[in-house]
């Protein structure tokens, strides 16, 4: 090999590397905290750099976002105009009037919950911004408050799913809307009681190809306190109850607050009545987690970057707990299903290690349409930065 | 009794006097305590469920913030801890509603 072929080879190695060190450096300036676990043979990068931390999740059929934050009243829109992957271009998408719960794409429009409301937007002319916002359900017309205030929404065959949870932690309200799934239909009118018995499912989901409605359920708190548990001691509680996937059916009773997990019921309700009954007419969960785990976001998988066989499969992202001498949750795992059922769970990303450090908080999971991986926020605050991450197979 | 009522009135302002007052590092606490132990469901300034503490009666909040310290905070506080993370609370949103 001449000299001459040996620069032009040099130069090209050169090119070749200055490239594709400019193309990351476009993604994003950003690194992943130190700290977090991501399992043998995915990766996780930075899919957005938001302002606030970002809560719940969706995602428009051309790949925008749009996400909430408990840091401000502001729903944010992203978009990646280069399709690098990196989500570069933020605008205030529309300012509520409280804090923002839940968003949701359907059809076109961007819904959002306030604890108390449901609005439906639109952005006409596409500029980022909502122009176009109806109050669906206003202020008055569903229970509003402190608790488990948290209002989640589903849209399935032209009816509006939401729910509040308890009120406090096992409060026995029957007459109350809250512990309950309602439906509506899209004008908010022709109001349906769906389930009952829910402590705080803070997102309801379809599973793809059904009309099944599932969702995570946290479970309650202090379990073992009537028998002796305290904060300094608490073998019962640190176990008990679990967090509870289910599939919400009409006319359904999920237990709360009498009965958790298997038919179990609370110390505090084991002297009432008709608590066989009530046992008797609880649905199971068709899976359980980590007791105390925080189950905010549930997904099933529809993309196609990780292998044929995570299909159908759901994720959930664990928020992680407080009611545990020891923290557990903090992760995002895989739940293995089988004809329509899961039989088992996996962990994919974990903001904890070994030692209990906390390296972050995964609120929401949503399917990626753009990579066919997986999109999941984090409001930890933990660290200088707010990220929402993709997580994507590593490709040989 | 003209005495007895200036005594009872003196140490009334005696007694009002030494109510311990919140002291900026008490206040600074707990907001540090709150960036720790409460943002995770109520945001950084309270704006989940937190824009009505400054409205609530004091037994009230009192009440709520009693329970979300010894619960879901995990903590012990003390009585000027409690009093200094109420101070806290109402000065979250006391100017932007």
């Amino acid at each position: 090999m001449n000299n001459k072929y040996r620069i032009k080879i040099f130069s090209i190695i050169l090119i070749a590397l200055f490239t594709k060190c400019d193309t990351d450096a476009q993604k994003s300036d950003k690194n992943i905290p130190t700290g977090i676990w991501v399992r043998s043979g995915y990766e996780l990068s930075i899919a957005v750099n938001p302002k606030y931390p970002p809560r719940h999740i969706t995602q428009a059929p051309d790949g925008t976002l749009y996400f909430s934050s408990l840091d401000s009243e502001i729903i944010t829109c992203a978009k990646d105009k280069d399709s690098d992957g990196y989500y570069e271009s933020l605008t205030e998408y529309h300012k509520a009037k409280n804090v923002v719960y839940y968003v949701l794409w359907d059809d076109g429009e961007i819904w959002f919950t306030e604890s108390g409301a449901i609005y439906k937007t639109n952005d006409t002319n596409g500029d980022g911004k909502a122009d176009d916002v109806t109050a669906v359900l206003p202020n008055g017309k569903l229970p509003d408050g402190g608790g488990h205030a948290w209002r989640p929404l589903l849209i399935n065959n032209g009816r509006i799913y939401t729910s509040m949870g308890d009120s406090g932690n096992i409060s026995e309200e029957p007459n109350s809307e809250r512990q309950k799934i309602w439906s509506f239909d899209m004008n908010g009118n022709d109001k349906k009681l769906f389930a009952s018995g829910i402590r705080n499912t803070e997102k309801l989901v379809l599973r793809p190809g059904t009309n099944e409605i599932w969702g995570m359920d946290h479970g309650s708190d202090w379990f073992g306190r009537k028998v002796g548990d305290s904060r300094e001691r608490q073998p019962i509680t640190d176990n008990n109850p679990p967090e509870e996937m289910n599939k919400y059916v009409e006319g359904g009773f999920y237990g709360h607050p009498y009965i958790v997990g298997n038919r179990l019921p609370r110390y505090e309700y084991i002297d009432k009545n008709d608590i066989i009954e009530l046992a008797e007419k609880t649905i199971v969960p068709e899976w359980m987690g980590g007791a105390h785990w925080a189950s905010n976001g549930m997904m099933f998988y529809t993309g196609d970057n990780f292998s044929s066989e995570h299909k159908g499969d759901a994720f959930v992202a664990y928020h992680g707990s407080w009611n545990r001498s020891k923290p557990g949750g903090y992760q995002v795992t895989r739940v293995l299903f089988e004809n329509g059922k899961p039989f088992g769970e996996k962990a994919y990303v974990k903001f904890i290690d070994e030692d209990y450090k906390i390296a972050g908080r995964p609120v929401d999971v949503i399917n990626d349409i753009k990579s066919g991986g997986i999109l999941i926020t984090e409001d930890g605050m933990l660290h200088d930065n707010n990220f929402i991450y993709r997580l994507t197979e590593k490709k040989k | 009794m003209k005495y007895f009522i200036i005594i009872i009135i003196f140490y009334t302002g005696v007694i009002l006097a030494q109510e311990k007052k919140i002291t900026p590092e008490e206040f600074k606490k707990a907001e540090l305590t709150f960036k720790q132990k409460c943002t995770r469901c109520h945001g950084s300034e309270g704006r989940a469920f937190g824009k009505n503490f400054a409205k609530m009666e004091k037994k009230e909040l009192r009440h709520l913030t009693e329970d979300m310290m010894f619960g879901p905070a995990r903590l012990n506080p003390t009585e000027s801890e409690i009093k200094a993370m109420i101070e806290y609370l109402i000065s979250l949103h006391s100017d932007k509603d």
